[in-house]
């Protein structure tokens, strides 16, 4: 009974209908890079965001008096892990993504995430 | 002779308790028979070692037009079993769905800089001790507080905990502003701590569900409890708890983390002593409460459903987190 009721509400963590956001990017000179910007402090934002595929990717976390689960950020399938200082800006660069593929960021206890569609 | 204690339906007042000792006293195989109207049981003092099942239809058949029945177990037992269940259940969901309504009150980003005083690391502390830090640590506090309050009902174990967490954030705090990043675990640790101590949480929550003997065959932590407990009562009540409390200064919580990270920095044992102390001491007031509350209810009449709702509770945050700790090792 109790399994059931822990699929249940992990399963409604996650939802799909977002709005893929694009204002946090910011191009680089010859479009062979870019920045994505995400702030976290009580989770992470924008909590979905659409970049290019294949193409050199930074990205830009910027916490302001972070202390909760956001300030560790952890991307499982690049193993990239990291603990942010708790007020200030860190990049991480990732390596070019292939198109149709959604990159998930977590934090430590997997309380907050935020993804990264990546589209050609 | 042998005394035996069955139960007994149908019974509507006092004058039953009369007829049904004059009728089955009667019997051959009876020496004495004892109603108690109360627990609905009859204790039987037997001559012979009659045949259980035999008996009962001979008393029944003698009680059968008076409207009583005799039975080995209670009738309501059973009744007893699963409605406690279901109510241990329901009140578990409850609180997990005000628990997760309280997470999206979205206290975490309300959070100021320590960098001013110690009451920050405090206010920290208190903040953390009721966001999802709280399934982790106190989770771990109501999985000991139900087994020590089902096993023993002191508040000895419980203070043992607590003092070894505290006792673990001053001396392992304060070296991380000394010797700094060894102290520091990677996620994958942290990970890797989550999945041994949910596992443990997982095996005591089955084990508190009460009434149904679903205790696992095998349990790494009760054969860890049964050889500290042949030495000592002393250790397995007051070291055992000691150890786990300690160990808590581990545990996967981004808050913990962070305050490790800024703690570090200072560079020194006693300011970095003094904040994660300070941030220990304000998850302090969660923790005990959710001690206290366990040792209450236990000794209460709602005990059994009590350890039900503990027991759903305490299973959930084990799934839960082993659940996290895959993803965070890109294991789901």
């Amino acid at each position: 009974m109790a399994t059931a009721i822990s699929a249940v509400i992990i399963s409604n963590r996650t939802s799909d209908d977002m709005k893929a956001s694009t204002a946090n990017i910011i191009q680089g000179a010859e479009g062979n890079s870019q920045h994505i910007k995400i702030k976290a402090k009580g989770g992470f934002y924008p909590p979905l965001t659409e970049a290019k595929a294949n193409t050199k990717t930074i990205i830009d976390v910027q916490t302001d008096n972070t202390f909760d689960c956001s300030a560790t950020l952890v991307i499982p399938a690049l193993k990239i892990s990291r603990n942010l200082p708790p007020s200030g800006a860190t990049s991480i660069e990732i390596p070019p993504q292939p198109a149709g593929s959604t990159l998930r960021a977590i934090c430590a206890m997997n309380m907050y995430e935020f993804k990264i569609n990546f589209k050609s | 002779m042998n005394t035996h204690k069955f139960y007994i339906k149908g019974t509507k007042c006092q004058s039953c308790k009369i007829i049904i000792e004059e009728e089955l006293s009667t019997m051959e195989s009876v020496s004495e028979v004892n109603v108690d109207l109360n627990s609905k049981s009859i204790s039987i003092a037997m001559l012979d070692n009659d045949n259980q099942e035999n008996f009962i239809d001979a008393a029944n058949r003698r009680l059968k037009d008076h409207g009583y029945v005799i039975d080995i177990t209670a009738d309501n037992k059973k009744f007893n079993k699963w409605r406690d269940l279901i109510l241990g259940a329901i009140i578990s969901i409850l609180f997990i769905i005000g628990f997760q309504q309280l997470q999206n009150l979205g206290l975490d980003s309300s959070i100021g800089s320590p960098a001013q005083s110690l009451l920050a690391p405090f206010v920290i502390g208190l903040i953390a001790s009721v966001s999802t830090c709280l399934a982790v640590v106190g989770g771990l506090v109501l999985t000991l507080s139900s087994h020590y309050a089902k096993s023993e009902g002191t508040w000895r174990p419980q203070l043992s905990f607590h003092i070894g967490r505290l006792i673990s954030f001053v001396i392992l705090g304060g070296l991380l502003g000394v010797v700094g990043s060894i102290f520091q675990f990677s996620v994958y640790s942290h990970a890797i701590v989550a999945i041994i101590v949910s596992a443990f949480m997982l095996f005591n929550g089955v084990s508190l569900i009460d009434g149904f003997n679903i205790a696992p065959k095998f349990s790494f932590s009760g054969v860890f409890l049964k050889m500290a407990m042949q030495y000592s009562k002393l250790t397995s009540n007051t070291l055992i708890p000691f150890i786990v409390g300690f160990i808590t200064f581990f545990l996967p919580c981004g808050f913990t983390q962070s305050m490790q990270l800024f703690a570090l920095q200072t560079g020194s044992f006693q300011q970095s002593s003094l904040i994660m102390l300070s941030f220990a001491l304000g998850t302090l007031p969660t923790l005990i409460l959710i001690s206290y509350t366990s040792l209450t209810f236990s000794k209460s009449k709602y005990a059994p459903i009590f350890f039900n709702a503990a027991a759903c509770v305490i299973i959930f945050l084990a799934i839960e987190g082993i659940y996290n700790a895959l993803v965070i090792l890109n294991l789901i």
